[in-house]
């Protein structure tokens, strides 16, 4: 008797295991929103299936990434906290809470978290990765470095060679970042990664391309991207801004309008706006910049995301610099990213502190990034400080990464550049006039 | 009942965390949900179609049409006219392979507030379509609603088939979750349905009865050439026409195939083709609990003034008052306490004030921790050790009570009840006799030291409130501290009044049945005894509350 019991839990103990192992790969194929109301179904029928709420967080992780809606985010962390309640040891579940944490710019916790999550499980890349990740925000970079190492040690895979690819990038290596982003795409379609994470690698490899000013590479990986994720609204707004830069601005106005349509992301409202702007329907460029601040009026009351985006946009606009200062200094608190240090710099700049601006805009120029707008930042800010030398350097390097970085900026650059090497006219900013 | 203080508050803190603060909308500030009811009659196919737009859409929306949030702006009628054929376009239904054209009948809409109060706005229209075709047999009819692709939001459809038709298979629900976008669910387990097509086949049982029964039955104002009353978009009155929608009906076709004129209005007649009531209810608000409440909003108002802020201080106290009489908040304790230590008026008005300036420095330092310390600390985490602390404070006070009632060892005070205790030679003795000299705050018939009110205020009132907590932390993020800090004495103020009016009533009931029981062994013995053991109960209830959502105890259940 005690020999078929024994012989019952072993068979029984086998099936679950398999059923377990089988789960996520039958879940795969299905959708998002399948894959989230299947796990729901398993936890109306066990409620302490710990593995069951681990697999509804990574869907609602995946929701939330897919539609852009953060309180997506909200319920995946409600869903692995159950997780990690019924059983402690779900490194998995930690891991993908750490991811969370980051995905709502809670830094520290996110590396807290993850540095939890490699405690349980040392084997794990992705916790590596997003340990990285968290450092990559506050500016540690080197220890961002160390520990995507690890993470390549442990798995090559979409997310590791992503993330390693953005790293590069900042470090100033385009071409590694670019070859990295490529071997993601591979492993990610040889692995049947989720449609949204490969699309979301074409995106970023197009945006690599855009930043280097290859704008027909950067409208190729665009398309794939739309059509690995159809509609997905960060092509979309990638695309407009290919059209953009070539000049095309209808078609950059549809392209935009899609992307807002499905997310109304304050940075494509901008773009948006300032694409009417440039042909001359201030009415409509208005409308838009009206959204925006609204957005950040809503944020403030939200407390979210959007401080970066908006001090970016009261710089670029010229409009209330004081609260743009304010917003890129708070963003400091908790993130010290170059970017962090530029929207920095770039907001003093606007606010008459050249001197200032300068001394921050190294920070953000100590990487080598080549991003055109960074150093047509500093070079703005070199010339204000009567530094031409300087100014016209760093104005040069912004035209030669990209000479269609920005819808204004480009002109500005070329205009600044050509008044610093002698030519007369003095530059009007473009956006300053106007006085909404 | 603990649940109910701390779960709220954990709930608010996490959101808070969250970075969701305020966030009006359910379902956030830039979805856009859609239902559709579908509903079959026997000549008709009725659709109920409404849109919640969040915060962002709608000014967007606001933008695009220069209409304004307003239930009374003259643009309305125009602009649901506008809408509803324009929303017609990517709506779909089809019905055995052919499309079905959708024609509004009548169109509402309103302008919830959400975040911050800015405008939302949810529009609710009525669409019918006509069945060319009726006869018996079996119908397949398929809907699309192609609005808004790929925005995020409840997108819900329902259908019902009215008898005699029989539903034969359908692949959406006839039970409607969100009671027509009133209330999203939200819980773990139910993520928003994401339902934007319908596949269904009904059953239209074969005419046996006479025909005559099917036709449409003639309102019986109608003349033969009757003018259209009123259309929804010539319509004048507005108000009106939300209040009671005026429907119009077209049918081409008889049931016999003779050309019908078109039946018109008559919102009054009531025929088998009528909509269904219930289906028809008009448009509300969102009800589910958000991470706003009444309290929050006020400091999110826009415009200060003296009047804004005078009332916002006497909304405050009233809420503080309102708060007070929810479970929780030391007001069991302040009344159990009171009955059983034979406390007295005094003692109630001194407890009460304690309990509040407790909780108004739990707020205060709260705030300050989780402003400051948010880095290092997860208020979510702190929050419950606080819990904590409280808990085993009044474990042990009530377990020190307990004991001493048990064994006899009474206080000081219980030997003297009202009817001795009224000498100044009395007073000074006991003075005397007292454990700690603080003989300043000590009164005349002392029934309670205050040294235990102080413990018992201060762990009841430790736990502050999240309301109390959001509005602080909402002060600080929109730059209004001073304005936050005073608001939460103002709320204080209200909760200090009703604990106190709480315990005054403890009081007076207590002497009450100390006159109609005597001073027998019930009031001198087995209430304090009974009081003690609820102090007890609460005080570890309140811990292990407190310890299961730090984390430390871990049970399956």
């Amino acid at each position: 008797m005690p020999l078929v019991k024994t012989i019952g839990v072993v068979i029984l103990a086998a099936t679950a295991l398999l059923t377990m192992r089988a789960l996520p790969v039958a879940a795969q194929r299905a959708t998002t929103d399948n894959h989230i109301a299947y796990y729901q179904r398993l936890l109306q029928r066990n409620p302490q299936n710990s593995r069951a709420y681990f697999g509804l967080g990574d869907a609602l992780i995946r929701k939330a990434r897919e539609t852009g809606d953060p309180s997506y985010f909200g319920r995946a962390e409600e869903a692995l906290k159950k997780s990690l309640e019924i059983n402690p040891d779900n490194a998995g579940a930690m891991r993908h809470l750490a991811y969370v944490f980051y995905s709502r710019h809670e830094f520290e916790s996110a590396a807290v978290h993850a540095r939890k999550a490699i405690d349980m499980d040392a084997t794990d890349g992705d916790s590596y990765g997003i340990l990285g990740d968290a450092l990559m925000e506050t500016g540690e970079y080197e220890k961002a470095g160390d520990a995507y190492e690890k993470m390549m040690q442990r798995e090559e895979s979409l997310y590791s060679y992503s993330r390693r690819a953005g790293l590069k990038s900042v470090r100033g290596d385009s071409a590694g970042a670019i070859a990295d982003l490529q071997s993601a795409i591979a492993a990610g379609k040889a692995a049947k990664q989720p449609a949204e994470s490969v699309a979301w690698t074409e995106w970023q490899l197009g945006s690599d391309h855009f930043a280097l000013g290859k704008l027909d590479k950067a409208e190729t990986f665009y398309r794939q991207s739309l059509e690995t994720y159809p509609n997905y609204y960060r092509a979309l707004a990638g695309l407009g801004q290919v059209r953009v830069a070539q000049k095309r601005y209808d078609e950059a106005i549809d392209s935009y309008h899609k992307a807002i349509a499905i997310l109304p992301m304050p940075e494509y409202i901008a773009a948006l706006g300032d694409i009417y702007r440039k042909t001359g329907m201030s009415d409509e460029a208005r409308k838009q910049y009206e959204l925006v601040e609204y957005i950040g009026k809503l944020s403030a009351l939200n407390k979210v995301l959007y401080n970066r985006e908006l001090a970016y946009f009261y710089a670029d606009h010229d409009i209330k610099l004081k609260e743009g200062l304010e917003l890129a200094q708070r963003e400091l608190d908790y993130r010290r990213d170059i970017y962090a240090y530029d929207v920095l710099a770039w907001n003093l700049y606007k606010n008459g502190q050249a001197e200032k601006a300068g001394q921050v805009i190294s920070e953000a120029l100590k990487l080598d990034t080549k991003d055109a707008k960074l150093f047509y930042h500093a070079g703005m800010i070199y010339r204000q400080l009567g530094n031409k030398q300087k100014a016209r350097e760093y104005l040069n390097r912004a035209l030669e990464i990209n000479p269609q970085f920005h819808i204004f900026f480009a002109e500005n650059a070329a205009r600044a550049l050509k008044e610093l090497e002698g030519s007369i006219e003095p530059i009007a900013s473009h956006l300053k006039s106007d006085d909404r | 009942m603990l649940r109910r203080i701390l779960v709220p508050a954990l709930f608010v803190i996490l959101l808070f965390r969250a970075g969701s603060g305020i966030e009006a909308h359910p379902l956030g500030n830039f979805s856009i949900s859609q239902y559709s009811a579908l509903r079959i009659e026997k000549k008709a196919v009725e659709l109920r179609y409404i849109i919640d737009l969040a915060e962002i859409p709608t000014f967007q929306e606001i933008q695009e049409s220069g209409i304004l949030a307003q239930d009374k702006d003259p643009n309305l009628p125009a602009y649901l006219t506008r809408k509803a054929e324009a929303l017609s376009k990517a709506l779909w239904l089809e019905i055995n392979g052919k499309r079905i054209k959708l024609k509004p009948a009548s169109e509402e809409i309103i302008f919830p507030p959400g975040a911050g109060g800015l405008p939302t706005m949810k529009i609710g229209i009525l669409y019918r379509a006509q069945l060319v075709e009726v006869s018996g047999g079996r119908f397949v009819l398929n809907y699309r609603d192609g609005n808004f692709p790929g925005r995020a939001g409840w997108k819900e459809i329902i259908a019902i088939a009215e008898p005699p038709i029989q539903m034969v298979d359908s692949s959406v629900s006839e039970t409607d979750r969100s009671s027509q976008l009133n209330n999203y669910p939200t819980d773990l387990l139910n993520s928003p349905p994401q339902v934007l097509e319908a596949r269904l086949s009904f059953n239209l049982p074969v005419l046996t009865a006479p025909l005559a029964a099917l036709r449409p039955v003639d309102p019986p104002a109608r003349a033969p050439n009757t003018k259209i009353a009123r259309l929804p978009n010539d319509a004048g009155d507005f108000n009106a026409l939300i209040k009671k929608p005026v429907r119009t009906e077209h049918t081409k076709n008889g049931l016999d195939g003779s050309p019908v004129e078109p039946r018109v209005g008559a919102p009054l007649a009531v025929n088998e083709d009528q909509p269904h009531a219930a289906n028809n209810s008009p448009l509300q608000a969102n009800k589910q609990l958000t991470p706003r409440n009444a309290f929050t909003e006020l400091i999110a108002a826009k415009q200060w003034g003296w009047g804004i802020f005078m009332t916002a201080l006497l909304v405050a106290v009233g809420l503080g008052g309102f708060h007070a009489l929810e479970p929780g908040h030391g007001k069991t304790l302040v009344a159990a306490y009171l009955v059983g230590a034979q406390g007295t008026m005094k003692d109630a008005v001194c407890l009460g004030l304690i309990v509040t300036a407790a909780h108004t420095a739990g707020v205060y330092l709260l705030g300050a921790v989780t402003l400051s310390a948010s880095r290092y600390v997860m208020p979510e985490q702190l929050y419950p050790w606080l819990g904590v602390i409280s808990g085993v404070m009044i474990t042990g006070l009530g377990l020190v009570l307990f004991t001493r009632r048990y064994l006899g060892k009474e206080n000081p005070i219980s030997h003297h009840h009202e009817e001795h205790a009224h000498g100044s030679s009395q007073h000074h003795h006991e003075h005397a006799l007292h454990r700690h000299g603080h003989s300043h705050h000590h009164h005349g018939k002392g029934a309670v030291s205050l040294r235990e009110l102080t413990a018992l205020g201060v762990s009841g009132g430790i736990v502050p409130c999240p309301a109390a907590l959001v509005v602080l932390l909402s002060a600080v993020s929109m730059q209004r501290i001073g304005f936050g800090l005073v608001l939460i004495v103002a709320f204080s103020i209200g909760l200090a009044a009703v604990l106190i009016v709480i315990g005054l009533l403890m009081v007076y009931a207590r002497r009450f049945m100390a006159r109609v029981h005597g001073t027998g062994q019930l009031a001198t013995r087995w209430l304090p005894l009974a009081s003690s053991a609820v102090i007890v109960v609460f005080g570890l209830a309140l811990t292990w509350q407190a310890l299961r959502s730090v984390g430390v105890l871990q049970f399956g259940v």
